[in-house]
């Protein structure tokens, strides 16, 4: 699995660097786009995540195939109500086989959030890579705000494994740091709106 | 079946062929689907093998299953997943039957009877899966038989010849997440006026899209014209460039490709230019809409350069109300600008000695 992976990696790198100039010049003139990333997953990350075993059995028998964040894209805009608005340029530039608003299952938790995508990779960028074996067909597009993404980005830093069972009062200060993001992002925005309401009405 | 292999070296594993009448929006009145599998001894087979052979060449629209509850789910995809990974004829043809009534409750009477007929083949993990229509058409044939010349008339036959000759191929390892792309032929998509009878086949029948979106096709579009305008060699050459621009303005509904936008608006020499320039023949070929917003963000201004070191910026849309263009008998151009003044700006220049 290794060696087939090592064999398109330079091709999954030129991928992703396709992807950034093409998910740049389509927003370069929306307001409120703090920054735009697209990554390739470590090998050490593909192989575990291909490596899962369900009910004794594998969970991906083609994990190239079935993979679908071996290429992945992250757009963090400034307010929550930005997330709406890239989302549609977005959807009408990609299509998408897949979304996901991800949030905490109970109202009373607080933990992970961000609109996930699932997008044909858009076959010009594909381009001179089709046909080689293992080239993936999708790649997945995260949409966060900017408290999403850094509570993510530091539970992620963490080093905690997803679904490892944590004990009460960790499981409470990552709660804690998910509410504060949680509570910024409505406060910004509201803010925002505020603000936009008083240059109509001024 | 197994030892019907193909020169390419794929093995057909099933192949499948339906009467199909047109059974949307109507009482069926008795009409129904009639289908069977089709033995490699039928002459038909050999037929149907050829077009499996060619279609990688012929389908050259590329396509993409949709999934319209976003949740990577397509009813056709899943027949095809089903036809491909089940072991024994009768699975691959439940599911191929269930395609076969599916194109008939989106078929109406302006595209009439058809034939719908499916190839699998396989070649080492490689699976092809060939979906074609034939519509019915009648026809004279003629027959040579102890010297006598027999004509005969058939009501109903299938040609692939016909513009209203359908494909649809997907080639793909099968797994949980394969079969999502594949490449088309649809000889009426991009010609002809009622779009409604000319996706029926991608659109309805497929539930599938163009993988290039208008947004990225229009982006891709204006990319290359910007190049070649660049890259034209005189002015004659960068005002045809610019007139194809203008003519595409009215038809951001319609179904196009760079193919066919360079046949009509360009002459010979620049198509076969543009040609070479996209080396990748799927996205020359590839069918999408023009997107009138990135048009107008990506092409809605026409920079025009005079000798005298003037430079206007012109809306590309209203060129020819605000610029006028004479010919002089030296064979310049003349160039005039009308509109009302607005407003008046300093830039930079080049530095002069004064």
């Amino acid at each position: 699995m290794t060696d087939f992976y090592d064999a398109i990696e330079a091709d999954l790198k030129n991928i992703a660097a396709s992807l950034h100039d093409n998910l740049f010049h389509l927003l370069e003139r929306v307001e409120h786009v703090d920054r735009i990333a697209t990554r390739v997953k470590a090998c050490m990350s593909f192989l575990d995540k291909a490596g899962k075993v369900v009910d004794n059995k594998p969970k991906y028998k083609k994990p190239f195939q079935e993979i679908q964040d071996i290429l992945g894209a992250r757009i963090v805009v400034f307010y929550k109500g930005d997330i709406e608005y890239v989302s549609k340029i977005i959807e009408k530039a990609y299509n998408p086989v897949e979304k996901q608003q991800l949030i905490p299952e109970d109202e009373n938790e607080f933990g992970y959030e961000g609109l996930h995508y699932v997008l044909f990779v858009p076959p010009h960028i594909l381009g001179q890579y089709r046909g080689v074996p293992n080239i993936p067909t999708f790649f997945e597009l995260q949409i966060k705000t900017l408290y999403q993404h850094s509570w993510a980005q530091g539970e992620h830093g963490l080093g905690y494994k997803p679904g490892a069972q944590l004990d009460r009062d960790t499981k409470r200060k990552l709660a804690f740091v998910a509410a504060q993001s949680w509570g910024a992002d409505e406060m910004l925005e509201t803010l925002y709106q505020q603000i936009q309401r008083g240059k109509v009405n001024n | 079946m197994n030892d019907s292999t193909s020169e390419q070296g794929f093995e057909v594993k099933f192949a499948f062929v339906a009467w199909v009448p047109p059974l949307k929006l109507k009482d069926k009145n008795g009409l129904q689907v009639e289908s069977r599998i089709l033995d490699a001894k039928n002459k038909a087979f050999n037929y149907f093998l050829n077009i499996f052979e060619r279609a990688l060449g012929d389908c050259k629209t590329e396509i993409q299953f949709k999934s319209p509850q976003l949740n990577q789910s397509n009813v056709v995809r899943s027949h095809i997943l089903d036809i491909v990974s089940s072991k024994t004829q009768k699975r691959k043809e439940k599911s191929a039957r269930a395609l076969a009534e599916r194109l008939a409750s989106v078929t109406d009477e302006r595209s009439g009877n058809g034939l719908f007929v499916i190839v699998e083949g396989q070649k080492l993990q490689t699976t092809r899966i060939l979906l074609n229509r034939f519509r019915s058409d009648e026809v004279v044939f003629t027959r040579h038989s102890k010297q006598e010349l027999i004509i005969g008339f058939l009501d109903e036959a299938f040609t692939k010849r016909s513009r209203f000759y359908k494909s649809a191929l997907f080639e793909d390892i099968p797994s949980n997440g394969s079969f999502w792309r594949g490449f088309a032929i649809d000889k009426q998509i991009v010609a002809n006026t009622n779009r409604e009878i000319s996706s029926y086949w991608i659109t309805d029948f497929l539930n599938a899209q163009s993988a290039i979106t208008s947004v990225q096709g229009t982006m891709n579009f204006a990319k290359a014209m910007k190049t070649f305008l660049q890259k034209a060699d005189s002015l004659a050459e960068k005002e045809q460039i610019i007139s194809a621009l203008l003519g595409l303005k009215n038809k951001t509904d319609k179904p196009i490709s760079i193919e066919s936008i360079c046949r009509d608006y360009l002459s010979d020499d620049l198509y076969q230019r543009f040609k070479v320039y996209f080396r990748d023949d799927y996205f020359f070929n590839s069918v999408f809409t023009l997107d009138p917003d990135t048009y107008q963000s990506e092409l809605g201004s026409t920079i025009v350069g005079l000798e005298n070191g003037l430079i206007i910026t012109a809306p590309t849309f209203d060129y020819k109300k605000c610029v006028k263009e004479e010919l002089l008998p030296d064979g310049a151009t003349q160039v005039s600008l009308s509109g009302k003044l607005q407003d008046k700006k300093l830039a930079k220049g080049k530095r002069v000695e004064l």
